[in-house]
């Protein structure tokens, strides 16, 4: 049996775990007040295990909750009679002319927004382009210069204007 | 995130989806990255 990209397969395997257990200590100590001394993370966590274990937990965290924090009653839509004279006619009335300039408006908006995080995308498509182009151990380190080139094609203007 | 550094982040970014991810010409590219400089400088997506 061939070893090679054994070790890749390992680092990501415990690279999942580790971000598995971050994450349910985040959600572990979302009980937990951070401007509160330290012990309060502890008394967070323990508090949890204990609720976990009596089932306890939806109405201790619905209790502690203020009653203005609570989930508002569902607001209905206005229901405006329709007007004597559309019905009279058999016409309705037409759209809001608003409407199509402020979803254009929005939807260039989460365009811009996209935009302007896409530069993070570049580093990891170049570096996994770099990664498939020569294949490296997890212990082989990134080489400054691979480093330096990867940053200078996703950030400098100078290879976005320049022929 | 000054206004230089937006721009400089928004016309990297319009610039790699039209080179990497939409495969377009040279020319295309660069007009995207004035694009993106420009609404990451005007500040169009916090808006």
């Amino acid at each position: 049996m061939r070893e090679s990209g054994q070790a890749t397969v390992e680092w990501i395997g415990l690279v999942l775990a580790l971000a598995l257990a971050f994450a349910g200590a985040l959600t572990i100590a979302g009980g937990a007040r951070f401007d509160a001394p330290a012990h309060g993370l502890g008394e967070a966590v323990s508090g949890r295990m204990v609720c976990a274990v009596r089932g306890t937990c939806a109405t201790r965290s619905l209790a502690r909750r203020p009653p203005a924090a609570r989930a508002p009653a569902p607001r209905l839509p206005a229901v405006r009679p329709p007007s004597l004279r559309y019905l009279a006619r058999g016409v309705r009335p037409a759209r809001p002319r608003a409407s199509a300039p402020r979803a254009g408006r929005r939807l260039l908006r989460s365009f811009a927004r996209a935009g302007e995080h896409a530069w993070i995308v570049c580093f990891g498509v170049r570096r996994l382009r770099q990664e498939l182009d020569h294949p490296q151990s997890p212990r082989q380190t990134l080489s400054k210069r691979d480093a330096l080139d990867i940053f200078n094609e996703c950030l400098n203007p100078l290879g976005f204007l320049l022929p | 995130m000054t206004a230089a550094a937006a721009a400089l982040a928004t016309g990297a970014g319009f610039g790699f989806l039209a080179r990497d991810l939409l495969g377009l010409p040279r020319a295309a590219v660069a007009l995207a990255w004035v694009a993106g400089a420009l609404i990451g400088c005007f500040g169009l997506g916090r808006s």
